[in-house]
């Protein structure tokens, strides 16, 4: 029985894979590509867990998609990668992939997350409005049932040259009303950019161009990785150190993952200021704390600290 | 025709159908063998009527996060009060015996009592129990002070060893959870409730008040139900039918139901037939 009250899982709910920190981005024309194949498995050989491909081919039908995505999913699986389909819910289910990218216009993430498996991975696309910096989900947030953003146009590109980028400014707006959920930055995201990226909150950045126009995708990718600060070789703990990283720049800043979301906080802060940042009533939340349910008498007195892990419950109605 | 009245001598009294004990659960005692899920209404108000309907006193909840938007729902208690209900905290969701150990810890801080409906669920889309988890995380929440309420399959073994594992009650599946095909095994259901000390509650399956009648005529203590009330077109008079389905169930039992026979019986006399 030891064995069963020692085990500390990350949370109750299903597993979900970790949210890797670059996701490379296919079109219609890289899927095109004879040496696309080759490529891919260049910058997956060279990302390996660290990073997540989207299959992404708007004018190709769901057969193609399927037939790409049947090799795309082989390589990946290789490396521990994982891989992510583009508006088609159908094809994610006849592949069995990792999960869906969706955009304004595909299903939504709730009903999404109805027709997969419980632990996929569910992103969502969210460009700018027509302020330039004022997201289109700005109103509530994010939608329910998303575990990550892609945001943009960072900067204007050759894809959308007509767009006009939102720049760092404008991804620290996206990020403030993103209430925790994960932030990563699109739209002519070059190595030397993705420090300030970082720096601004995103939890990563998506590439297209800057990975399958390279002259070597796998540098590409090697490169891009480089610039989270990371040995080429390290992994697992990735997440934890590039928070403490852009925490430290941040100054008096800690990461905590509440319920799952990254929410930066100031050093210093208690339980019990941490449940009045989020105006809830302590009396009827229950708060585990780093896999530790606290007593109530506690709050006020524990001291969070950068890259605890927190579990806020409550009753809710069930059977 | 006029409704039958006590005074007329019709309706049965409640002196003649009384004396049946209330459902006693680890030294509680509750006066309805029926318990209610939380879950699946469309909305709170109706959810309460529907609860306050079936005469229910013990309800079940989840425990799930906080959404820390705060838009959305606020915690059940704020509908269904500790102070009408008893509320039977549950580890719904669960898929391994790790994970429901600390969703019990979790609804047991939470202050209300030390009770839990314990859940591992074993397959995604039959939502049938995996036994061996619920067995192991039974032993590990009574040794630490739980009243464990095991739900499990109509398995007459795995009862014995939710027992043996110190459970205060045994709650064997009618059908798979949500299903509404009402009690698939009568015999199992009687074989473990004859076997076990312990009570035995019927959870999950029944679809409608017949089933939930045919599920007490087995002689068990009671039964536990969410989407069939909270689902029907109308949960409010569903909850309704329940109760005194489950009452006419308990009755039917009590009184002893006549033996099968595979002829017929002429119910009245063969005497005094005109040649």
């Amino acid at each position: 029985m030891a064995a069963v009250l020692a085990v500390g899982t990350d949370s109750c709910d299903p597993p979900r894979p970790v949210i890797p920190r670059l996701h490379l981005i296919t079109d219609d024309r890289v899927l095109a590509r004879p040496d696309f194949p080759v490529r891919a498995a260049a910058a997956l050989e060279a990302g390996r867990d660290r990073v997540t491909l989207h299959l992404r081919g708007p004018r190709h039908s769901g057969r193609d998609l399927w037939e790409v995505g049947t090799q795309l999913l082989a390589e990946v699986r290789k490396r521990s990668g994982t891989l992510l389909v583009n508006d088609r819910i159908d094809v994610a289910m006849a592949l069995g992939a990792d999960g869906v990218h969706l955009g304004m216009h595909s299903f939504l993430p709730v009903q999404a997350r109805a027709m997969l498996v419980r632990d996929a991975l569910i992103g969502l696309s969210a460009h700018a409005g027509d302020s330039g910096t004022k997201p289109n989900w700005h109103a509530e947030g994010p939608p329910e049932g998303v575990d990550f953003l892609i945001v943009g146009t960072l900067f204007s590109t050759e894809s959308h040259p007509g767009r006009i980028g939102v720049g760092i400014e404008g991804l620290r707006t996206m990020i403030a009303s993103a209430r925790g959920v994960p932030v990563l930055g699109i739209g002519g995201v070059t190595p030397a950019r993705v420090s300030d990226i970082l720096a601004a909150g995103a939890h990563g950045v998506a590439v297209i161009r800057s990975v399958w126009d390279a002259e070597d995708s796998g540098a590409a990718v090697a490169e891009l990785l480089g610039e989270y600060g990371w040995d080429a070789k390290a992994s697992g703990a990735i997440a934890m150190s590039t928070g403490e990283q852009a925490a430290g720049e941040g100054g008096g800043e800690i990461l905590l993952r509440v319920n799952g979301a990254e929410r930066r906080a100031p050093e210093g802060l208690t339980v019990q200021g941490l449940l009045e940042q989020l105006e809830l009533i302590p009396a009827t939340v229950v708060v585990e704390h780093n896999l530790e349910i606290l007593d109530r008498a506690s709050y006020a007195r524990v001291v969070l600290h950068d890259g605890d892990r927190l579990e806020l419950v409550h009753f809710v109605g069930g059977g | 025709m006029t409704r039958p009245t006590e005074e007329s001598g019709h309706a049965v009294s409640a002196i003649e159908t009384g004396g049946d004990s209330p459902l006693r659960i680890a030294g509680k005692e509750f006066a309805s063998r029926l318990i209610v899920g939380t879950g699946k209404y469309r909305d709170d108000e109706t959810m309460v009527r529907a609860i306050r309907a079936s005469g229910a006193e013990m309800v079940t909840v989840a425990v799930r996060r906080v959404s820390l938007d705060r838009s959305r729902e606020e915690s059940i208690l704020h509908q269904v009060s500790p102070e009408e209900f008893f509320i039977l905290p549950n580890t719904a969701g669960c898929y391994t015996a790790e994970e429901a150990v600390r969703y019990a810890r979790l609804g047991r801080a939470a202050g209300l009592n030390d009770w839990v409906k314990l859940e591992v669920i074993g397959d995604e889309s039959t939502l049938l129990p995996d036994v061996q988890a619920t067995i192991e995380a039974a032993r590990v929440l009574v040794n630490e002070g739980f009243k464990v309420l095991a739900y499990t399959n109509d398995d007459l073994i795995t009862a014995l060893r939710l027992e043996d594992a110190g459970c205060v009650a045994v709650m064997p599946l009618a059908s798979p959870i949500g299903s509404g095909l009402g009690l698939i095994n009568p015999y199992y259901i009687r074989e473990i409730k004859s076997r076990l000390e312990v009570t035995v509650i019927v959870d999950a399956g029944v679809g409608t008040a017949s089933d939930a009648c045919a599920t007490m005529e087995q002689g068990v203590d009671g039964v536990l139900m969410n989407t069939a009330i909270a689902a029907a077109e109308d949960p409010v008079a569903m909850a309704h039918a329940m109760r005194l389905g489950v009452e006419a169930g308990r009755l039917a039992w009590r009184a002893g139901r006549m033996p099968r026979r595979e002829v017929a019986v002429p119910s009245s006399p063969a005497r005094g037939m005109l040649d």
